[in-house]
């Protein structure tokens, strides 16, 4: 079986040469050495103006009060990162639900413990906490707040640990982290975002990594 | 059919001032004992955020401070424009400061001949509105390789498209060598 030749016309399309040497739209696969994939949801689902996702897998939206993100955790991937950005009607704190077969995992008040450290200016100060859901970071109208999160294990049957690492505020700038744990060992295939008020618009994209 | 996480980006073009830099096969760049180093054309439109790792090694800096830039177009944003929230972890100490109307933003402290290492994250640089980054870093404070962490968030108020990046070494006769790696996070 001859080698099959790609031509990659620009990041989003592809093109296979055929038989009598024209060139048609193809998806190639992987190479073995790719770290990470970028998660396609199997659906998606959101209160709001709009949200929708590209060709590719990542999510815009706009205007939304919670957005959920269905079939991107699998057993393909143990650790996953999600990058985001994002801006607001109003200032708010981005928070996130674990979810699977699209219901948020809600159900008590003390499953995800929280440590949070702020740096803002000269202090420096750092708090934890447990609640029904847990943060990503701060959000303003002005700035479009980027933060890249780290899951591990979410749909694995045990515990699952997750870490933010922020930046944002047009006016100064902060740095607010996050590391949290979510006490029960489900297996986790979604997540849901959503501000604390107001709405957001952005885009967010999710990315298994290779074991 | 999944797609690949990152795309390694090839800048369009280099430009530096000291010994050497060369844009390798894949794309990433090596320099040698430079003072400053501008990579152009590598964020574009089809891509919002960015992951660059770089690795820092110290040329006759007793303990420097490297910062970066946006360019467009091959001109640095230079304007008073940045501000800054970092914070430093030292043994038993933690501290914090803000720079505003920062010309440049600190990505990190060099020390002579001991490699140094970050990761940046960059949010909507070639978009037309302010750009978020921060950066990851370790540092090896002395001679005896204690490391120390400095973590910077940084943003700049400007809503101006940025197709690249100048990494700079503060002080008179301090250099900077290694090399850097810039990834296009899919979407």
């Amino acid at each position: 079986m001859p080698e099959i030749t790609y031509g990659r016309w620009s990041p989003t399309e592809v093109m296979e040469r055929v038989l009598d040497g024209t060139w048609v739209t193809a998806t190639p696969p992987e190479p073995a050495s790719t770290g990470g994939v970028l998660m396609m949801p199997t659906s998606i689902a959101y209160s709001g103006t709009s949200a929708s996702i590209s060709t590719l897998g990542s999510v815009s939206f706009t205007g939304v009060t919670s957005l959920s993100l269905n079939g991107v955790f699998t057993g393909d991937y143990d650790n996953y990162m999600i990058a985001t950005w994002a801006n607001s009607s109003g200032v708010a704190i981005k928070r996130l639900r674990l979810r699977a077969s699209g219901t948020d995992e809600s159900s008590a008040s003390n499953y995800y413990t929280i440590q949070d450290i702020t740096a803002d200016g000269t202090t420096v100060n750092g708090s934890r906490g447990v609640n029904n859901l847990t943060n990503s970071a701060s959000i303003y109208a002005t700035q479009r707040v980027g933060d890249t999160m780290y899951f591990y294990g979410p749909y694995l049957a045990q515990p699952t640990a997750g870490r933010v690492v922020t930046a944002g505020d047009a006016s100064s700038a902060v740095i607010q982290d996050q590391a949290w744990t979510h006490s029960l060992s489900n297996a986790y295939d979604g997540f849901t975002y959503f501000p604390s008020a107001n709405n957001i618009s952005g885009r967010i994209a999710v990315y298994g990594l290779k074991g | 059919m999944p797609t690949a996480s990152g795309i390694l980006i090839e800048p369009t073009s280099i430009a530096y001032t000291g010994t050497s830099a060369t844009i390798g096969a894949n794309g990433s760049v090596t320099f040698t004992a430079c003072s400053s180093l501008s990579l152009n054309g590598v964020f574009t439109a089809d891509y919002d955020n960015y992951l660059m790792v770089a690795r820092w090694v110290g040329v006759n800096a007793p303990s420097a401070v490297m910062k970066y830039r946006l360019r467009a177009s091959g001109t640095d944003a230079s304007a008073a424009n940045y501000t800054e929230q970092y914070i430093i972890a030292s043994s038993t100490s933690v501290s914090a400061a803000r720079g505003t109307s920062q010309t440049a933003i600190r990505v990190a402290n060099i020390s002579p001949g001991q490699d140094q290492g970050e990761i940046m994250y960059l949010y909507g640089p070639f978009l037309s509105q302010p750009t978020a980054a921060r950066n990851v870093s370790v540092w090896p404070y002395n001679t005896t390789n204690d490391p120390t962490m400095m973590d910077v968030a940084n943003t700049h108020s400007l809503s101006t498209s940025y197709d690249g990046v100048t990494f700079l070494c503060e002080g008179a006769g301090n250099n900077f060598s290694g090399r850097v790696t810039v990834y296009g996070m899919r979407q």
